[in-house]
């Protein structure tokens, strides 16, 4: 602890890890809460998995076709637009399907991504990078990307509180009052996406789901609406991701895994908390 | 007086399985009915027809004068129960502001316009002083009297029920018919209901919805019209709240 708070002013690569973790923190708070609220965790999930697709895509044309220009976040945010576009749509037309979908995206994500990568010239790349994230890798050119689609999701997402809310918490009454209730999911959807591709550079693209749902899992536990579980949704990530770089800098632990165990240690806590209060109340 | 809901000669099949066939009926303005008939005989899909959430293979319907989707704004539509989440975090004031979409407020948060309009509805279902609580911490007959806020948050001339005292108790479900009548001085009311003794007392029309549709007053209400209906015999128990219940 002491040596990250020594480290932190002389090292560049460590401040660019603490903003990123700070930026991503803004719209895992806002994005997770509708997520978590609307119980579409397992969907983040499969998006997250298409991202390696992506991320392997661009890695294989940067390095065959000499397309420098073509930034790993660009192929991530493009696969997990389309995962989210596919299962939005197929959610949509036949309800009953989704979860086959949710299966067949998540594992063709992993093989498409696995795949570009083996095929690509002098691998020995960062997959496990991609997979358990790298937060110390982050670049300034990163940060600029990750702070524009943070700020972006972030506001999309607070300024559509009042539709949000109603689509996630009754669909079908907010159509009848007028509301494009499949425009404003599929929105979700690419929200949630964008938010998957955040968090993948802070924690890697298996571990997402826990960082975008635990902190509005915790949060949920103490606070009942949606705008107040946001907030501490908020703070929460940004004291996981800040605290998991901490701790995890001096004896040199994978940064993300950290976050993790912070993140879901916290939760096992406040659900046992919760639970207790529950059985006080009940007595 | 004009007609809430005009029906003639509607059909209306799911993947070709016939719901409803050959359905005539007419509910004038301000009345008071209740749609009753098996489970699987079509009363949500005769309620989801009214508000346009499905469209008729045949027939004509018209709804306050007019096609349902463009009357949407002067109806008042409360779901089943099972459709709502209810640990969902959200407050009371805000599902009763959602009854306020497409009423031309779109910022995140509430004018006050709204936010009066909305205490106006609780105070109406009487439940006043909860506006600030979590949605999830009220008990069921509660949580039924926030959807019936919702629905009056938007000045409805047509109030749709589907089963509104389903999981509540008797003395929640009574409440929640004498506030229906209560409303019924501004609104026509349709409720579906699996109770139709229950209701009885309360409405002025029994719509039985049984892939085909029968409608009658109440009075006209026997064991045999319910036998048919149901296509065997129903033990049908009567409670009348205004002669046998003086204790409550």
């Amino acid at each position: 602890m002491i040596e990250f708070l020594e480290a932190l002013p002389r090292y560049g690569f460590l401040q660019y890890a603490f903003w990123a973790g700070l930026l991503s923190s803004l719209s895992c708070g806002v994005v997770g809460a509708y997520v978590v609220s609307r119980r579409i965790s397992y969907l983040a999930g499969a998006i997250a998995h298409s991202v390696l697709a992506g991320l392997g895509a661009a890695r294989y044309l940067q390095a065959t076709r000499g397309w420098d220009w073509l930034h790993p976040l660009y192929g991530a945010v493009a696969a997990a637009l389309i995962a989210a576009a596919l299962i939005g749509l197929v959610n949509l037309r036949a309800r009953q399907r989704e979860d086959t979908i949710i299966g067949a995206i998540w594992a063709l994500g992993m093989a498409v991504g696995i795949l570009f990568m083996a095929a690509t010239p002098g691998y020995g790349v960062d997959l496990m990078g991609y997979l358990f994230g790298n937060i110390l890798m982050v670049s300034p050119a990163d940060l600029w990307l990750m702070g524009g689609l943070g700020v972006v999701v972030t506001l999309v997402g607070l300024g559509c509180y009042r539709q949000l809310l109603a689509v996630c918490f009754d669909a079908e009454f907010a159509r009848l009052r007028g509301l494009a209730v499949d425009g404003y999911y599929l929105l979700l959807l690419g929200l949630t996406a964008l938010t998957v591709v955040l968090l993948s550079t802070v924690v890697g693209l298996i571990m997402v789901i826990a960082l975008l749902t635990l902190p509005a899992a915790v949060a949920g536990h103490f606070f009942g609406r949606l705008w107040q579980i946001m907030a501490a949704a908020v703070g929460l990530s940004a004291l996981f991701t800040t605290s998991g770089l901490a701790l995890s800098y001096g004896p040199d632990l994978p940064t993300g895994a950290v976050i993790i165990v912070l993140a879901g240690t916290t939760y096992l806590l406040a659900a046992g908390l919760a639970w207790v209060r529950k059985r006080g109340r009940a007595a | 007086m004009a007609n809430a809901v005009e029906i003639s000669g509607l059909s209306f099949a799911y993947n070709g399985q016939p719901v409803l066939e050959g359905v005539d009926l007419t509910v004038p303005e301000l009345a008071f009915a209740a749609v009753v008939g098996p489970n699987g005989g079509g009363k949500t899909t005769l309620l989801k027809l009214l508000l346009g959430l499905l469209t008729p293979q045949a027939g004509r319907l018209a709804v306050l004068g007019g096609p349902p989707q463009q009357v949407r704004g002067l109806m008042g539509y409360m779901p089943q129960h099972s459709q709502v989440d209810p640990a969902f975090p959200v407050a009371v004031q805000d599902v009763v502001l959602m009854g306020r979409l497409g009423a031309g407020g779109h910022w995140p948060w509430a004018s006050r316009a709204e936010r009066q309009e909305v205490a106006a509805a609780l105070e109406r279902v009487g439940l006043g002083g909860l506006a600030g609580r979590p949605f999830h911490d009220l008990s069921g007959g509660q949580r039924q009297r926030v959807l019936i806020a919702r629905a009056l948050a938007g000045r409805p001339r047509l109030l749709l029920m589907d089963e509104p005292t389903a999981n509540v108790d008797a003395a929640a479900e009574r409440e929640v018919f004498e506030l229906l009548r209560e409303l019924n001085q501004e609104a026509t009311v349709i409720v579906v209901s699996h109770d139709i003794g229950f209701v009885s007392p309360y409405v002025g029309q029994v719509i039985c919805v049984n892939r085909r549709v029968v409608s009658h007053p109440t009075c006209d209400v026997t064991g045999e019209v319910i036998a048919g209906i149901y296509g065997r015999d129903v033990l049908m128990v009567r409670h009348d709240h205004h002669l046998g219940c003086q204790h409550d």
